[in-house]
C-alpha cells in the first residue's frame, strides 16, 4: 500500500467538530399526543408533521434547476430506456454508438467518455462503478423502465454533496414502491427488429411492510443489414453488417420496506453485439460483443423525527462486471480470427448517514458522511487462443467524504444555499468543493436563483492503469476540475404557465481526454482547459381540460481555452417539444416528442448534420378495468441521422434508427 | 496497523459516530406523527363542520361515506381515526373508490397527489352530488376542487373554496371557514 501523510486526518477533525455542533442537538421535539379524532381543526393545524413533502422540496424552491419526469409521462410517451428519457431534456443530448449511449450536457460530451461527469443514481443509491465511473443509461441501465416511479435530472455541478462525478448533473431515479403496483402486474412489449420484452410485477401491502418484486427480460435481433461505407469492399461484405445488432438484458429488482427500513435488491445484465467493427476488430463478425452487469444491496433507514430532524442511513454493497469479446485478426494472417477478452470487475461496499434539522424556525441544516470501499477494481484482458495475457491488473481503494449544507432565510423572500464537501482519497488527492446558491421569491410565482458551485472527478482506474495496446496507462493522472455560475429565472405566467429561463458560464480545467501518441498509440492526460456558455428558454403550460406540454431552446458555445477552437461533440442548439392531448375523459392520452439537435464536428475532422426527430405514442389508460395499451412510433418522419463515433469506433459517423415500431400492453391485476 | 487501515477505521468510526449523539431520542418520540396522520383527521373532522342537503342520508343510521381515490395505504390510516366512529348519529364508513362514478355516493373524497392526475374529470363527474372534495395540488381549487391541503412549514392547513362548496349545495359552517387559511369566495 502507499504511504499515507498523517495530514489529511487533521483538517478533518476540525470539519467534524462543526458537524457535530451543527446537527448534535437532539431532535427531542416532545408533545403530548392528542387523540386525533378528538382534536379542533385548530389543533390539526398547530401540529408539527413529518412527512414526504418535507424532504421533496418543490423544484422552485430547490437551489438548482431541476427538471422532474413522472411514470405517467413515461407511459403517455413511450420512452424505452432512460436514455430516451433524457434526450428529451433540456440542454441534454444523447448519442449511440451501437454499444453505450453517452450523455452530452450542456455542449459536454467528450468522445470515449463513458457518462463519468454526470452521476446516476438509483433511489439515492451511486451507480456509477468504481472503474469507469460510467453511467449506464441504455437498455444497459439495470432497473426496469416501468419500474421507475420518476427521473430527477438536477442540472450543474454538486459534489458539494455528492463528491466526484456530479460535475454536469445529477440524475436520480426513484423506483416505484408497492403501493404503485398493488397486486400482480403483467406487461408484454413487441417492436421493430424483433424485439420482444416480458415484465412481472407484483406489489403487495401487509400494514407496515411493503414488498414490491418485479422481473424484466427483453430481446432485440436489432437491424438485420447495417451499411458502414468505411468498410466498403468485397473483403468486408461490403460494408453490410449483417446480424450483428442484437441486444438482450433481463432485470430483478426487490424492494422491501417495513416501517423506516427499505432494503434493495437490484440487479440488470444486458448483452450487445458490436455491429461498427470498433477497436480494430473483424468487420461483420458477431462473434464481437460485450456484456455488462450491475447488482447491488442497499438497506437504508430512513426516518423524521418530531421537530423536523431528518436522519438517512445507507449501508450497501455493489458489483459491475463487464466483459467483452473482441475478435481480432491476426496480425500474420487477417484472415485468421484470435479472439481477444477483455474483463472488468468491480465490487465496492459502503456506508452513508446523514441528518439534515430545521433550527431558528426556517434554518435548515444537513450534514453527513460517506466511506466507500472499492475493494475489487480489476482489469483484465487477454487472447484466448492462442494464448496470451495483455493485462491483469487488480487494485482497490478507498474514500471518505464529508459535508455540510445549510439553507439559511435571509429575509422573507431570500433564502441562501451554501454547502461544503471534503472528499479524501486514498490513491489521489483530496478535495473540497463548494456550493453556494441564492433564491428569491418576490411573489409566489417568480423565483430567480444564483447559483456558483465547484465540483470535480477522479481519474478512474480504466484512465489510469488501463494499458492494453493501443491504450497507455497514465497513473499520474489528477482529478479534473469544473466551476459553474448559473442564474435561473422561473415565472409563472398564469396558473398553468411557466418559463423558465437560465444562463451559465462555467469552466472546466485538466479535463481528462483520450490524446494520440504517435501514430497509432492512445494516453488519457490531463489536457483541455475549456469553457462552455449557454442560454436555455422553457415554457411548460397546461390548458385546462386538456393538452400540456413544454418546449425548450438552449443555445452554447463551448471551446478549447488553449485552442480557441470549438469543441467537437457539441451542437449549439438544441429544441425540444414535448405535447400531450388527453382524450376520451382521460383515458386516451395522444402523445408527440419532437428533438431537433444543431450540426457538430466529431472527434476524427467530420460533422454529423443537423435533425428533428419526432415520436408519436398513444397510450390508452384503463382500456378495460384490468388493461393499459399503447403504440408508438419512433422517428415517425424517418429521417436519416447520425451520432458522433466514439473513440475506438471506425466509422466517421453511426447512423441511427428510422421509422421503428412498438405496441405494449399491460395487464394490472390487482386493485387499483 | 498499516497508516492505511487506520484511515480506513477513522472514517467508519466517524459515519458509526454520527449515528448516536444525532436524533438520540429516536425511541422516546417514535409516536411522531406523520402528515398524513393529519390529513386524515382533517377529513374527519371536516364532516362535523359541513351539512350536506337534505334527502343525502336515506334514515338517522345511514353511513356517512368517506371516500378515498386509488390509495389503500391512505385508507389504513384513515380507518384508524374514523373507524366506529358516528357524526351526528350516522356511522363513518371509510370506502376505497376508483373513479368518478363510484364516488357520487360520497359524502367526501379525498384525491391524494398521486391522483391527482384525475382530478378534472372526477370534478367534472361529481357535477350535481352533494360530494366535498378534498386534495392536495397546488391547482386543487382551481380545478374545481372545495378544499384543499396545503403543508406550511411543519404544519397541515387547508384551503376552502366556497363557491365550489355552494355549488354542490354543501353547507360549511362559519367554524371551519375561520380556521381555513384561505377562503376563495
Amino acid at each position: 500500500m502507499k504511504a499515507l501523510s498523517s495530514m489529511p486526518i487533521r483538517p478533518l477533525s476540525w470539519v467534524f467538530l462543526i458537524f457535530a455542533v451543527a446537527t448534535g442537538n437532539s431532535c427531542v421535539g416532545q408533545q403530548p399526543i392528542p387523540d386525533l379524532s378528538e382534536a379542533s381543526l385548530e389543533q390539526l393545524g398547530n401540529i408539527p408533521v413529518y412527512g414526504a413533502s418535507m424532504h421533496m422540496q418543490s423544484s422552485g424552491d430547490a437551489p438548482s434547476s431541476v427538471t422532474v419526469i413522472t411514470a405517467a409521462e413515461i407511459q403517455e410517451h413511450g420512452y424505452r430506456t432512460l436514455a430516451d428519457i433524457l434526450r428529451t431534456v433540456r440542454s441534454f443530448y444523447v448519442t449511440y454508438d451501437r454499444n453505450y449511449s453517452s450523455i452530452g450536457v450542456r455542449g459536454f460530451a467528450r468522445p470515449g467518455d463513458y457518462n463519468t461527469r454526470v452521476l446516476l443514481l438509483v433511489d439515492g443509491h451511486r451507480l456509477n462503478d468504481d472503474i469507469y465511473d460510467e453511467a449506464m443509461i441504455g437498455t444497459e441501465f439495470p432497473i426496469d423502465i416501468e419500474m421507475i416511479q420518476r427521473v430527477e435530472i438536477i442540472r450543474g455541478p454538486a459534489s458539494s454533496l455528492y463528491g466526484s462525478n456530479a460535475l454536469f448533473a445529477v440524475i436520480n431515479v426513484i423506483t416505484k414502491r408497492a403501493h404503485d403496483v398493488s397486486g400482480l402486474e403483467l406487461s408484454a412489449e413487441a417492436g421493430s427488429f424483433n424485439t420482444y420484452k416480458g415484465r412481472i410485477s407484483y406489489g403487495q401491502e401487509l400494514g407496515q411492510l411493503q414488498l414490491l418484486i418485479s422481473g424484466s427480460f427483453y430481446g432485440s435481433r436489432g437491424q438485420n443489414r447495417l451499411y458502414y461505407p468505411e468498410f466498403d469492399s468485397p473483403e468486408t461484405n461490403n460494408g453490410i453488417a449483417a446480424h450483428v445488432d442484437d441486444d438482450q438484458l433481463g432485470t430483478a429488482l426487490a424492494t422491501v420496506s417495513f416501517h423506516d427500513f427499505t432494503l434493495q435488491a437490484a440487479y440488470g445484465t444486458r448483452e450487445k453485439g458490436i455491429p461498427t467493427g470498433s477497436y480494430d476488430t473483424i468487420f461483420n463478425n458477431p462473434g464481437t460483443r460485450t456484456t455488462d452487469s450491475h447488482e447491488y444491496f442497499d438497506a437504508r433507514y430512513d426516518h423524521t423525527f418530531a421537530g423536523n430532524c431528518a436522519l438517512l442511513a445507507r449501508l450497501f454493497f455493489d458489483r459491475d462486471t463487464y466483459q467483452g469479446t473482441y475478435m481480432d485478426p491476426s496480425s500474420l494472417d487477417p484472415t485468421q480470427v484470435i479472439p481477444n477478452l477483455d474483463y472488468a470487475a468491480g465490487e465496492w461496499w459502503g456506508t452513508q448517514i446523514q441528518a439534515a434539522k430545521t433550527v431558528l424556525k426556517r434554518n435548515r441544516i444537513a450534514a453527513g458522511a460517506e466511506y466507500r470501499d472499492n475493494i475489487r477494481q480489476n482489469q483484465s484482458d487477454y487472447d484466448l487462443n492462442p494464448y496470451s495475457l495483455y493485462l491483469n491488473d487488480k487494485r482497490n481503494s478507498f474514500i471518505g467524504g464529508i459535508y455540510i449544507q445549510d439553507e439559511v432565510p435571509i429575509t422573507k423572500s431570500l433564502a441562501m444555499s451554501a454547502g461544503i464537501r471534503y472528499d479524501y482519497y486514498s490513491d489521489v488527492a483530496a478535495s473540497t468543493d463548494p456550493r453556494v446558491a441564492l433564491v428569491y421569491r418576490p411573489e409566489s410565482k417568480t423565483n430567480l436563483k444564483l447559483i456558483y458551485g465547484k465540483a470535480f472527478r477522479i481519474p478512474n482506474v480504466y484512465e489510469r492503469y488501463y494499458s492494453v495496446d493501443p491504450n497507455l496507462p497514465n497513473p499520474a493522472l489528477h482529478p479534473e476540475k469544473l466551476e459553474s455560475t448559473e442564474v435561473v429565472w422561473e415565472q409563472g405566467i398564469s396558473d398553468r404557465l411557466w418559463i423558465s429561463t437560465s444562463a451559465f458560464h462555467l469552466t472546466a480545467n485538466d479535463l481528462i481526454n483520450q490524446q494520440p501518441v504517435g501514430s497509432s498509440q492512445f494516453i488519457f492526460q490531463n489536457v483541455q482547459n475549456v469553457q462552455s456558455t449557454g442560454i436555455e428558454f422553457e415554457l411548460k403550460g397546461q390548458l385546462p381540460h386538456g393538452l400540456e406540454g413544454s418546449a425548450s431552446y438552449s443555445f452554447g458555445e463551448a471551446k478549447d481555452n488553449d485552442t480557441k477552437l470549438f469543441l467537437n461533440n457539441s451542437p449549439r442548439h438544441l429544441g425540444k417539444l414535448d405535447l400531450v392531448q388527453p382524450l376520451l375523459q382521460r383515458k386516451l392520452f395522444a402523445s408527440l416528442d419532437a428533438q431537433y439537435r444543431s450540426g457538430m464536428t466529431t472527434f476524427t475532422g467530420g460533422s454529423v448534420s443537423s435533425f428533428p426527430i419526432v415520436d408519436f405514442d398513444l397510450f390508452g389508460q384503463k382500456i378495460s378495468r384490468h388493461l393499459d395499451l399503447s403504440a408508438s412510433v419512433y422517428n415517425l418522419l424517418n429521417k436519416k441521422y447520425y451520432d458522433p463515433p466514439s473513440t475506438g469506433v471506425p466509422e466517421s459517423a453511426i447512423q441511427q434508427d428510422g421509422r421503428t415500431f412498438r405496441v405494449s400492453m399491460t395487464w394490472h391485476l390487482g386493485e387499483r | 496497523m498499516n497508516q492505511g487501515l487506520k484511515i480506513r477505521i477513522c472514517w467508519i468510526a466517524l459515519g458509526m459516530g454520527l449515528l448516536t449523539p444525532l436524533c438520540r431520542s429516536a425511541v422516546a418520540d417514535a409516536q411522531a406523527i406523520s402528515e398524513y396522520q393529519v390529513k386524515a383527521a382533517y377529513l374527519y373532522s371536516f364532516a362535523k363542520f359541513v351539512e350536506w342537503p337534505a334527502g343525502t342520508f336515506k334514515n338517522a343510521v345511514d353511513p356517512i361515506r368517506l371516500c378515498i381515490l386509488n390509495d389503500k395505504s391512505f385508507q389504513v390510516q384513515l380507518n384508524q381515526i374514523a373507524e366506529n366512529r358516528q357524526i351526528a348519529g350516522h356511522p363513518v364508513l371509510v370506502t376505497l373508490v376508483q373513479d368518478g362514478k363510484q364516488s357520487r355516493g360520497c359524502q367526501e373524497l379525498f384525491i391524494s397527489s398521486s391522483q391527482s392526475r384525475e382530478t378534472m374529470q372526477i370534478v367534472d363527474s361529481l357535477r350535481g352530488a352533494s360530494v366535498l372534495t378534498v386534495g392536495e395540488t397546488d391547482d386543487f381549487v382551481e380545478q374545481g376542487g372545495i378544499i384543499n391541503f396545503v403543508v406550511f412549514g411543519e404544519h397541515v392547513q387547508f384551503q376552502v373554496n366556497q363557491k365550489a362548496a355552494t355549488q354542490a349545495g354543501l353547507h360549511m359552517s362559519s367554524q371551519l371557514l375561520s380556521v381555513a387559511k384561505r377562503v376563495f369566495k
